[in-house]
């Protein structure tokens, strides 16, 4: 335990061009917390020989070239960068505030989660609206945005079966977890909703519309607002409220 | 040179070392599988090593020569015949306006890489022209080629590398692999059968990753055990709940939910491209 920092790192070789950072800070939002600090330094640093990482809730897996840098090198670099973060002062990412729709036909779960958690569907719109979520990590798709924060009182199972086709958009929820699908694609989360607005853009520089340590509120539309929305130009709906 | 695709196989890509960089939102390094086989057959025609080459897997293409130059084809599965003529392996050859080729199946290996000489006129994405499927989506579609497409390139006058750059690594199915982050949940038995026996590749496998026939029990304290979702690459040997180990390849996705029993090493990844369904790898542990 680095007591001044109060956070547990673990830095281990996985394989011969990848070391893998665990870390321990009490609970899922500070551990990542240090995730994302630790990756913006070693990212922003441009350390050589680094190839690329993914940070993932408590975890951030770094690439490597083994040509241009020695794992030991690189596994003592993380840990001095490790020792020199302020856990006080993280830097966040964006924050966003989406307008999003959870009337037919977008909401294609509702009737069996108003049945799972014995609750009216306006209760369950208003809990998921209520709060501020965090992206944790980006991934299993490219683009699909992984949120923690879901509010108690909808915490779900996932579906047995899981859907051959999600629509691209989607806002879902699953476990203690909510996200956001970033194409046509199968799923086992529970649909509660739809983005007006693509969030993988495979023509922009960034594709990827949010990022670690993004965060992100949903405001709820009516269905005519949402069409409305759709015809808007993507730019004019998408800015975040603050920037990193 | 030009060539145009008179039919496509079943799948054929463009291939390139790929695009690193971005994991961090989920798209995966990607390009061609076997770095080897691809590289090698640059060279062969005076490319630059990392020139985007055709990758094709199972049926190859048919195609007709509209300008001239030199091919190569390189990797495991297929053979190359200019106007019904079979070529040798590992060389390259001049075809000439009219010349028509063929890319056939042969029964060892599973994917070959053919290189034409000249730089790629070829769309990008992410600064990298491979082909990259996500379900049924096609983030690059340009990659994915068609019948009467055609591959336009710019000759250029790279020098000749030295011709003892790349040697060509012999086929192999032992496969290396260093401990996982998640190796300590497996006892001794079940690193027995992880690392003992030959193992079968199964469907469905494909560039995400080899599905093989195991049924590995983790350790009794960990069945139950659900993981935080952290970071995979490319040679991440994964446990799903089934006790089935699945080997990630280029394009598997960037976080997974499973433990990570086993990772290839580097080396091995262009061994396990060349891996198709019913084959046999054996994973052996490095310093053991």
């Amino acid at each position: 335990m680095n007591t001044s920092h109060s956070f547990n790192i673990t830095v281990r070789p996985f394989g011969d061009s990848a070391l893998l950072v665990d870390i321990d800070a009490g609970n899922t939002d500070a551990s990542s917390d240090v995730v994302m600090a630790l990756n913006n330094q070693l990212v922003q640093q441009r350390t050589g020989g680094l190839i690329q990482t993914t940070p993932s809730y408590n975890s951030l897996l770094v690439y490597f070239d083994p040509e241009r840098v020695q794992q030991s090198v690189l596994q003592t670099e993380i840990n001095t960068i490790a020792d020199a973060i302020d856990v006080k002062c993280i830097p966040l990412g964006n924050q966003w505030s989406l307008p999003a729709c959870f009337d037919e036909p977008y909401s294609l779960d509702r009737t069996a989660l108003e049945g799972e958690l014995s609750t009216d569907w306006q209760s369950i719109v208003d809990s998921f609206c209520a709060v501020e979520y965090r992206v944790h990590a980006v991934g299993f798709l490219p683009g699909f945005t992984y949120l923690g924060n879901l509010p108690k009182e909808l915490h779900c199972n996932r579906m047995l079966d899981p859907r051959t086709k999600v629509p691209s958009s989607s806002i879902a929820i699953a476990g203690t977890q909510a996200g956001i699908y970033p194409f046509d694609s199968p799923g086992g989360w529970r649909i509660i909703g739809r983005l007006p607005f693509p969030v993988f853009q495979i023509q922009a520089d960034q594709p990827a519309l949010f990022h670690p340590n993004d965060r992100i509120c949903f405001k709820a539309v009516t269905l005519e607002s949402f069409i409305e929305l759709e015809e808007r130009p993507v730019e004019s709906l998408i800015q975040p409220v603050a920037r990193q | 040179m030009k060539l145009q695709f008179v039919t496509s196989g079943l799948r054929t890509t463009t291939q390139d070392m790929g695009r690193p960089g971005y994991t961090h939102m989920g798209v995966p390094a990607g390009g061609a599988l076997d770095r080897g086989a691809m590289q090698y057959a640059n060279h062969l025609v005076n490319n630059a090593l990392a020139t985007p080459v055709l990758e094709m897997t199972f049926t190859g293409p048919r195609l007709i020569c509209l300008e001239a130059g030199k091919v190569a084809l390189v990797g495991g599965g297929f053979n190359l015949l200019v106007n019904g003529e079979r070529q040798a392996e590992n060389q390259a050859a001049w075809v000439c306006a009219g010349d028509e080729l063929a890319i056939k199946s042969s029964d060892n290996g599973c994917r070959s890489y053919l290189a034409v000489s000249g730089e790629w006129r070829v769309k990008r994405w992410l600064k990298s022209a491979s082909a990259l499927r996500v379900g049924s989506h096609e983030l690059l579609p340009e990659a994915v080629w068609q019948s009467g497409d055609v591959i336009d390139t710019r000759d250029t006058s790279v020098k000749p590398w030295p011709s003892n750059l790349l040697p060509l690594r012999p086929a192999s199915n032992r496969i290396k692999v260093f401990p996982g982050p998640e190796y300590d949940w497996l006892d001794d038995s079940g690193r027995t059968q992880v690392l003992s026996k030959p193992i079968t590749v199964v469907d469905p496998s494909n560039r995400g990753g080899l599905r093989t026939d195991t049924h590995i029990q983790l350790r009794e304290d960990k069945r139950k055990s659900e993981m935080i979702s952290s970071g995979v690459q490319p040679g991440t040997v994964q446990l799903t709940h089934a006790g089935q180990a699945i080997i990630l390849m280029r394009d598997a996705q960037t976080i997974g939910g499973y433990p990570r029993l086993l990772q290839c090493a580097s080396q091995s990844l262009d061994q396990l491209a060349q891996l198709k369904v019913g084959d046999q790898l054996m994973l052996s542990l490095i310093g053991s």
